[in-house]
């Protein structure tokens, strides 16, 4: 099969995951007591004013009608007006995608970097001293709970020490990068805004790590046992056997293979991290998707809600074609299909 | 590879660049807020984190004076009053003009308050007694009641009274009244405009520098949302910010004193209390609803949870409000009491549930406190919290046995505590959420509403005050402080009990 | 040799492949240190929890207003927190409260997902794809939008959320299990019992199960400390567990307001929470390593 049908395949499977997905949000979010009309109006409205408010929102209709006037909107690309900001959600998602991909890309990109060396350490070394402490720092990692590295991490390289910005995305002094993606670090490589990319990269590098950290143990471990299953293999062996110096053997030929694995780990984790990111976005004011995802569901902007899960959702499934695709690339035998 | 190992040394390279200055010029005042706004129309929005921007890009007929609850002149020069309070007849300043060069006229004002009633929302409540807004010329303007209204002048300081541009309606939308657009946009005439709004990340406020009232000293203000109370802190601190909206009073309270640092603090009418459900049995009964106001450790509570930073209610009107009287019964803690009643009313094992949410963060800590109380007289409590919309629909709905409130007038009246906590139409959200009903209070208070004699509607507030606290339908803990920690070269603030949040940015400057 | 000996080796030739294969198992345990460190951590959270009552030197809930904030001291080891409390009491009946979550978590999530997976990759077919897709779409699902929506509607309580978390980590299990049973339908076991007409819901229970167990039981592990830490994160933002009650992860959120001035209230329960999430970690670590058929011999 060649790659096109393979992803147009992909793509039409898809399609009845995502209904499945706005059918149980839509269940969800509507049996929920709460009536957002109410918190809209505020708190001295009268019964009147909330009355009308309802039939504005359309929240009186049957739920059933509700969910077909919102797929019909679905269609049109339209992910309908936040109750609570009465913006289209598709304009609020889109301004805080970038913010969410950026930290997101960011801290795979470090925990790759860091990982794959680490990896390939442990394996060589396996049970060795240096194994064994990878491995605590590793436990560590995923172990503590985000916050509390967030937080120190501030309070050490921020407050104390004064190396690092504070929270948000980019100086206040600093006007944002020229540019559409709304990518900060890509924007502004690419106006050629030194200044702005400078800032942005110093912004991101507090809650990039404290979000690497997590995934840094299970990648690392990751790339250490498919390290270990590769060179065990017999055309290591072939190659060890023929005299091949160990840093051709591990860099030529087993770490493309063993890379396989990982960019499993590293699709599943972007899909993750994307919407779940959430603690690390509160803590450095990172105005991404968790924080409105929080927001929404707080206030019972269904409208937000739904459009945040689609979202994530497609997200989430695109990693994973990604990763199919990728599969292919890294290893021959692997065809799509 | 080449080209990404030259990439990364860049980006290394970037990181490392020092900024040329990365503080921000003195001019500018930074306001660390908890969370961003939703909207910005004065017709629209209710609560008082909105009106932190709207309050300075509008003009209002009245302003309150300073630190006090009375009104006096902004747009409006001057006013009469016909002898029977029903007709105001409002003389305008000339010299307004709106952002855009559009003068500011009676035409505005009938403008602005006709679109409030309209769209009907929220702030339409407090002009509930305005009949008609009628222009009598160019410069003056006249406002009819259906019913005499005393609070009326402080409802018109009030932010649903902004004096919008009516060139706005150009953006109106399939009848929105252009809705839509003020809901992002700023259209007046006041001291601030709109700069830039970035969700979730800053609002920025320019000054206008052609405003009426004399251009404003600080130039630029930036609203940074920082969620995390403890890096506002740090924030604060570092000299980063010059206010901090989000801190916990135990935040606020290690603040002081700190070099670089004021704390302001202010007696405020923020009132918290706990509704008590008066439909539900047993608590239909006044004496179960008196032992459980005997059993709270009102002191406790201010003293651990608000560090002190609070009084004690005596009465539903707060102090720093007129109609407040220090004849009016206190409860005190009194647990043998609080068990007498209990036995008269004869409940034993009372079991009662207490619905609060995370929306204020204090309710927590008080919900344990009266938790450990209530055991004290053999009542156990079980708290239930829920998200603030879902906590909101039952207490709208009366689904709930005790229920945690906070409260704050939107003008200087008794009004904004006595019927709408008291008057047995207004029940649920709307302001009565004990469900409280007594047709003496009810005829007192209504009476009240629409005299205009200052004595006569004290006396009749007084005497309500006294038959409630028999009732008891709420417990009333306590009045709250205003608390805010700001860097000491912020000069010019003045808090006013009617506009918390809201900043007097036009008289405010930074040394 | 005793003829008791004799019974029991005749026993052992007997028994199933996956019998055998457990038993192997918990040998290899033995000799693993690390293995035996995440035990140790295990038990001693198991018997904290148990004898909670007689360890704990004061009640966890009672609050004591005159004592807040009071810093670690001979009468309170850990200090006490914003009501006064004992941290130290506290994080021992926390304890309770992570083996709740631990157990709840991975009992439903893990029995669900593996009889879903077991069902789906036994039969094949329509049916076990329709499940899989299921399958994908809970997987896809952001999770804390569901802990969310469950704890608005229900109302956040600590058994709400491990409804919820249960309920996304189905896919795991049934993924995994999934696999296996896959390839386990081909095994001659399998095939022998299916030409004797055994019944599908017998197969699967004497077969499928038992042959994914050494496999489910690593992500079990794993997933405990996952849980544990899930539901921190759920309180933290105010959806799990509610006060008064002591979770270690509402604690952590309590106490990070007064991180500057006040440590001990977020750093002992946070404490807690890294040596449990390492212990089960290490142990699940262990045992994939003890598990893996290229290592084990």
């Amino acid at each position: 099969m060649n790659m096109v049908t393979f992803v147009s395949r992909r793509l039409v499977a898809m399609v009845p995951v995502l209904l499945g997905v706005t059918i149980l949000t839509f269940l969800l979010s509507h049996v929920i007591p709460g009536d957002p009309a109410r918190l809209l109006v505020g708190q001295k409205a009268s019964d009147e004013v909330v009355k009308r408010m309802r039939e504005e929102l359309g929240l009186n209709d049957p739920l059933h009608i509700q969910y077909w006037n919102y797929l019909k909107q679905l269609l049109r690309g339209d992910l309908g007006t936040s109750i609570r900001n009465r913006r289209p959600v598709v304009q609020d998602l889109a301004e805080r995608f970038p913010a969410s991909f950026e930290l997101t890309f960011v801290s795979l990109f470090i925990c790759v970097i860091i990982a794959i060396p680490l990896g390939i350490l442990t394996a060589v070394r396996r049970n060795h001293v240096v194994d064994h402490v990878t491995r605590v720092l590793a436990l560590l990692g995923v172990s503590t709970p985000v916050f509390w590295w967030g937080l120190l991490l501030l309070l050490i390289f921020y407050f104390r020490l004064g190396w690092l910005p504070g929270p948000g995305r980019i100086d206040l002094a600093v006007p944002p990068p020229a540019g559409r993606t709304g990518l900060y670090i890509l924007d502004s490589l690419l106006s050629r805004d030194w200044r702005a990319l400078g800032s942005s990269l110093r912004h991101l590098v507090l809650p990039a790590f404290c979000l690497s950290y997590v995934y840094l143990a299970i990648m690392t471990r990751m790339i250490r046992s498919s390290m270990l299953d590769v060179l065990n293999l017999d055309y290591i062996r072939t190659a060890r056997a023929n005299g091949l110096p160990e840093r051709a053997i591990i860099f030529r030929h087993a770490l493309r293979n063993a890379l396989v694995p990982t960019v499993t780990i590293v699709g599943l984790s972007f899909g993750e991290l994307i919407g779940g990111a959430i603690l690390t976005e509160t803590i450095f004011a990172w105005p991404g998707l968790g924080s409105y995802m929080v927001d929404s569901v707080l206030f019972l902007d269904f409208p937000a809600i739904m459009g945040c899960t689609i979202l994530v959702c497609l997200i989430y499934m695109t990693a994973n074609l990604v990763v199919d695709i990728a599969y292919g690339f890294l290893d021959p035998r692997i065809r799509w299909g | 590879m080449r080209i990404a190992r030259s990439v990364l040394v860049l980006l290394v390279v970037a990181l490392l660049v020092p900024l040329q200055s990365g503080r921000a010029a003195e001019t500018t005042l930074v306001i660390l807020i908890p969370s961003d706004v939703a909207n910005l129309d004065p017709a629209f929005c209710m609560d008082n984190v909105e009106w932190r921007q709207t309050y300075v890009a509008y003009d209002r007929l009245v302003q309150y004076d300073g630190k006090s609850t009375k009104v006096k002149p902004m747009l409006a020069e001057s006013w009469d009053i016909s002898p029977d309070g029903k007709v105001y007849t409002f003389r305008l300043r000339r010299d307004v003009k709106f952002w855009d060069g559009t003068p500011l006229d009676a035409n505005a004002v009938k403008f602005s308050f006709d679109r409030v009633q309209k769209m009907g929302k929220g702030p339409s409540e407090a002009f509930t007694a305005l009949s008609e807004v009628k222009v009598i010329d160019a410069y003056t303007v006249q406002m009819v009641l259906r019913h005499p209204f005393a609070p009326f002048l402080s409802c018109l300081a009030t932010n649903g009274g902004g004096i919008v541009n009516p060139k706005v309606m150009r953006q109106a939308k399939n009848g929105d009244l252009a809705h839509e657009y003020l809901s992002t946009h700023l259209m007046g005439s006041g001291p601030y405009k709109l700069k830039e709004w970035v969700r979730d990340q800053h609002i920025i406020l320019e000054a206008n520098p052609n405003y009426w009232g004399g251009k404003p000293k600080v130039s630029t203000v930036v609203m940074k949302i920082v969620p995390e109370p403890g890096v506002q802190r740090m924030m604060l601190l570092r000299g980063e910010a010059h206010i901090a909206e989000g801190l916990l009073i135990e935040q606020i309270q290690k603040l002081r004193g700190e070099k670089g640092i004021v704390v302001v603090e202010e007696p405020s009418q923020y009132c918290c209390y706990v509704y008590i459900n008066t439909q539900r049995k047993p608590l239909d009964n006044p004496k179960v609803r008196q032992a459980l106001a005997h059993a709270v450790d009102y002191q406790g509570i201010i003293k651990s949870v608000l560090q002190g930073c609070g009084t004690q209610m005596r009465g539903p009107i707060p102090t720093g409000m007129w109609g407040h009287s220090e004849s009016v019964f206190q409860y005190q803690r009194d647990v043998a009491k609080a068990k007498q009643l209990l036995a008269e009313a004869g409940v034993e094992d009372l079991r009662l549930k207490i619905l609060y949410s995370d929306r204020v963060p204090t309710w927590a800590q008080e919900v344990m406190i009266l938790q450990a109380n209530f055991r004290d007289i053999g009542v156990k409590l079980e708290p239930e919290m829920y998200a603030y919309a879902t906590m909101r629909d039952k207490i709208d709905r009366g689904d709930f046995d005790l229920c945690m409130g906070v409260w704050m007038p939107d003008y200087a009246d008794p009004y904004m505590f006595m019927t709408y906590w008291f008057d047995s139409t207004n029940f649920g959200l709307a302001g009565n959420r004990a469900f409280y009903s007594n047709p003496k209070v009810d005829a007192l208070i209504r009476k009240a509403a629409v005299s205009t004699s200052q004595p006569e509607r004290e006396r009749l507030y007084l005497d309500a005050q006294k038959i409630i606290m028999q009732d008891c339908p709420y417990i009333f803990l306590y009045q709250k402080n205003y608390l805010l920690a700001m860097r000491s070269n912020v000069k010019g603030f003045v808090y006013n009990p009617m506009l918390t949040n809201i900043y007097n940015l036009l008289d405010m400057w930074i040394e | 040799m005793c003829p008791g000996a004799a019974e029991r080796s005749y026993g052992l030739r007997e028994m199933s492949p996956w019998m055998k294969d457990f038993l192997f198992t918990i040998r290899l345990v033995y000799r693993n240190p690390l293995a035996m460190a995440g035990i140790v951590i295990i038990t001693c959270l198991v018997l904290v929890a148990v004898f909670a009552p007689l360890l704990a030197p004061y009640s966890p809930i009672d609050i004591s207003l005159d004592e807040r904030l009071s810093p670690p001291s001979a009468s309170h080891l850990l200090g006490t927190d914003e009501m006064g409390r004992d941290i130290l009491s506290r994080v021992i009946y926390g304890a309770r409260i992570s083996i709740r979550i631990a157990v709840t978590v991975v009992t439903i999530g893990g029995a669900v997902g593996s009889i879903l997976g077991a069902t789906a990759g036994y039969l094949r077919g329509r049916m076990g794809s329709i499940i899989m897709r299921v399958m994908d779409m809970i997987l896809a699902f952001p999770a804390l939008v569901l802990c969310m929506v469950l704890a608005a509607a229900l109302g956040p309580s600590l058994n709400n959320a491990l409804l919820a978390i249960a309920f996304v980590q189905i896919p795991k299990y049934a993924r995994l299990v999934h696999g296996q049973a896959l390839s386990l339908r081909e095994k001659h076991y399998v095939l022998a019992a299916r030409s004797m007409a055994a019944s599908t819901p017998w197969i699967i229970w004497h077969h499928i199960f038992p042959g994914c167990l050494s496999s489910v039981l690593v992500l079990a592990t794993m997933g405990m400390g996952e849980a544990i830490l899930l539901a921190a994160s759920l309180s933290f933002i105010g959806l799990g567990a509610q006060p008064p009650e002591p979770e270690w992860g509402a604690m952590v959120a309590m106490g990070r307001q007064y991180l500057m001035d006040h440590w001990w209230l977020a750093t002992f329960p946070g404490l807690a929470i890294l040596v449990v999430a390492v212990g089960f970690n290490i142990l699940g670590d262990a045992l994939r390593d003890i598990l893996d058929p290229r290592l084990r011999r």
